[in-house]
């Protein structure tokens, strides 16, 4: 085999694969391919939009959960009514670092009651120790 | 597909079935998985027809399907033939026996890159221009050029290696 030029290598190419007779086309075998082919990509898309479903639908019954566990697992609070020496905000005890002291505010007490008591009674001007 | 689509599509592919086989046996130097490649690519193409259609030259898609199918099959068969214990694997009596059937000039295509056989396949074979081999490499038409052009430098390289073997 010789390549002289461009040409002679295109006569050649042609030579050697217009000497190549393929049988008939196959066009059952292909279509029949083609359809198991379209019904993979049916079958794919349905699967995938499975998934996103189910996406969906767990992940905010799963954050629902995680926030239950969260709000099942809030310290105890005792309630002191009209305590006074308990500044705004929230500050750890000196001598008994489990305890903390909290004075409730109004606005924020109005809407959660804390330790099953009214935030109302909190509001008038009570203190409320977090129990781990 | 309703019935007219399917003779449809019957008529595509019988008009282009010897292109692609030849296509094929061009790109993979066998025969039979010349047939397989125009099969899956046509396969390919009825699963896509309304694309197919849609496409401003449906063979330019076509081609592209080939070509990319070609490198699949050809990267799978290269794993097959390096598997331990293959009667297939290269350098064996089979492997010869195939290499020596070939013609000399498909022997020399197989030696060369992917992306240069296919270049020297549809610039001189099916005597694409530049910018058409380009459409179906998906690249630009100086990387075309520079294929076809160390291409045609391998086939030289080639050859002159197969007549110093022979002296």
């Amino acid at each position: 085999m010789s390549i002289v030029d461009e040409r002679d290598l295109r006569q050649q190419l042609v030579g050697v694969l217009d000497a190549i007779t393929p049988p008939e086309a196959p066009v059952r075998a292909a279509a029949r391919k083609g359809k198991l082919i379209q019904a993979g990509r049916s079958l794919g898309i349905v699967a995938g939009l499975a998934v996103v479903a189910g996406i969906g639908v767990g992940t905010p019954s799963l954050l629902n959960r995680a926030a239950r566990e969260v709000a099942h697992a809030r310290p105890t609070v005792m309630v002191e009514q009209n305590c006074t020496t308990v500044r705004l905000g929230v500050r750890g005890a000196a001598d008994r670092p489990e305890l903390m002291a909290v004075r409730a505010e109004p606005p924020s007490a109005a809407k959660s009651p804390v330790g099953g008591r009214p935030a109302a009674e909190l509001a008038a001007g009570g203190c409320a120790w977090l129990k781990p | 597909m309703d019935s007219r689509t399917e003779a449809e599509f019957a008529e595509f592919m019988r008009g282009r079935w010897s292109a692609l086989v030849r296509l094929g046996y061009g790109l993979t130097g066998d025969e039979r998985l010349a047939e397989d490649l125009a099969r899956a690519a046509l396969a390919k193409a009825y699963a896509s027809w309304p694309r197919v259609l849609r496409a401003d030259d449906p063979d330019v898609y076509l081609r592209r399907i080939i070509l990319n199918a070609s490198l699949g099959k050809v990267r799978r068969r290269r794993v097959r033939e390096r598997r331990p214990g293959d009667v297939s694997k290269p350098g064996t009596a089979q492997a010869a026996r195939v290499d020596h059937d070939r013609p000399a000039l498909v022997t020399a295509l197989m030696r060369l890159p992917a992306s240069q056989r296919s270049v020297v396949l549809l610039r001189y074979w099916m005597d694409m221009t530049e910018a058409q081999v380009a459409a179906v490499l998906g690249c630009s038409v100086g990387s075309v050029r520079s294929l076809a052009s160390r291409a045609l430098a391998n086939l030289r390289v080639g050859e002159d290696v197969a007549e110093e073997v022979l002296l």
